[in-house]
């Protein structure tokens, strides 16, 4: 009965093998949408409650050990607080709105603007989901920025959702140039929070600190877009290139709006 | 049939957790998730059960379908077999044979999106993989006290 399962299971594991060959010969497979869906909705609603659990913590340590002819003042501080947070919350939102009506005017390969709502949960791939897909526009390889540089490309595309890959990661590749020497190279993710610029020759003279643009050569960021600046150079003796360490013009982890630019 | 739904449910909770609270290199909590499930209900269901969170977890990530099916249902079945021919199972065995399973997980989507797909992982910042690993040992070791998958476990193998 025991050696059954182990045949069915090494038939299985056959399978999946044979499946990942097709895959890789024809494609990968249509995405199951509906998989999506719990993690939207709990990186939605895991925020909220996050948020009314703050409130409710908050509004308890204001409240206990207080005189009671002071809980009219307490909790009218403490609305005030409140109001005064939602403040905070909506100017931080209009700054990030104005960012992107700024680029909306100054851009005229504006598609749309765009919520990320997920990452990616393994530990694989920097991708980021949008709430944007096919009916608002967006196509394969557009281009994903925010006033401070670019994001990364557009991958997969569903109906109303996107994903992005990221700058970052280890399947990104960049036609960047040296800001001040004019050099040209190609920024690839590490699958960290860092690029790598490659192909550029032990004969130029890199400074840290110097910033990377986008050349445009790639036919799909746009040209003079800053990316990053130079962190670490480090020439190898029978290398003919240099490696060039990038830190990222934004911190990625932080983005919560992005603005969809055309091919 | 209901602790198997609720802990696919938890499978799509710790993904959730780890693309929301982790930025950079996330442990593997699934893995963990699929050690204990094994562990609490024994090798055939365990082995199934790695097999779905391996399918969750592929579907989600949208790439290949495929390397997180075999690498969950291989943890499955090794963590199965292992439990079966020990006497005594406790919080080293567990801690090691968790470390151990990352690492050939780890190598495993390595090899397998190198000669299945045009993805490529050549690139990729070693310490992003050697942290993950650290994640999930860390998370094995928080997670071994409160699941205490020996209590359940008498009675499934």
């Amino acid at each position: 009965m025991l050696k059954k399962k182990y045949v069915i299971f090494a038939i299985f594991l056959i399978f999946v093998l044979a499946l990942l060959n097709y895959q890789s010969t024809q494609g990968i497979s249509p995405f199951p949408k509906f998989l999506l869906y719990p993690l939207k909705l709990l990186e939605q609603g895991g925020s909220a409650v996050l948020r009314t659990a703050g409130n409710v913590v908050n509004t308890y340590i204001m409240i206990v050990g207080k005189e009671a002819e002071n809980n009219g003042l307490r909790e009218r501080i403490d609305e005030l607080e409140k109001e005064k947070n939602r403040f905070v919350e909506i100017e931080k939102e209009n700054i990030r709105l104005k960012n992107i009506l700024e680029l909306k005017s100054k851009r005229p390969d504006y598609i749309t603007a765009a919520v990320i709502f997920s990452r990616d949960p393994s530990n694989w791939f920097q991708v980021f989901w949008i709430n944007k897909g096919k009916s608002s526009g967006i196509g394969k390889d557009m281009v994903a920025v925010t006033q401070k540089g670019p994001v990364g490309r557009i991958d997969r595309i569903l109906d109303e959702e996107s994903s992005i890959v990221l700058i970052t990661d280890v399947n990104s590749s960049v036609a960047v140039r040296l800001q001040s020497s004019r050099v040209e190279g190609i920024l690839e993710g590490r699958g960290d929070d860092r690029c790598t610029l490659k192909y550029v020759s032990k004969e130029i003279d890199v400074k840290i600190g110097e910033e990377v643009v986008t050349s445009g050569m790639d036919n799909i960021y746009p040209k003079g877009l800053l990316i990053g600046r130079v962190t670490a150079i480090t020439k190898e003796g029978g290398e003919l290139f240099q490696v060039i360490e990038v830190d990222p013009s934004q911190d990625l982890n932080v983005v919560e709006e992005v603005t969809i630019l055309k091919k | 049939m209901r602790g198997y739904l609720s802990y696919l449910i938890f499978v799509y909770l710790v993904l959730s957790v780890q693309a929301v609270v982790f930025k950079g290199a996330k442990p593997d909590l699934v893995l963990v998730l699929v050690c204990y499930y094994t562990l609490t209900f024994g090798r055939s269901k365990g082995i199934l059960f790695g097999i779905t969170a391996g399918l969750i977890m592929d579907s989600a990530s949208g790439f290949l379908l495929g390397p997180n099916i075999i690498s969950k249902s291989l943890a499955a079945f090794f963590i199965g077999s292992f439990r079966e021919n020990l006497f005594h199972w406790n919080v080293y065995v567990n801690t090691l044979l968790v470390a151990f399973l990352s690492i050939v997980d780890a190598l495993w989507i390595y090899v397998c999106f190198g000669v299945f797909s045009d993805i490529s992982f050549v690139n990729r910042s070693w310490s992003v993989s050697i942290t993950g690993i650290l994640f999930t040992i860390a998370a094995a070791l928080l997670a071994f006290p409160f699941l205490n998958p020996q209590r359940k476990s008498e009675t499934a193998f």
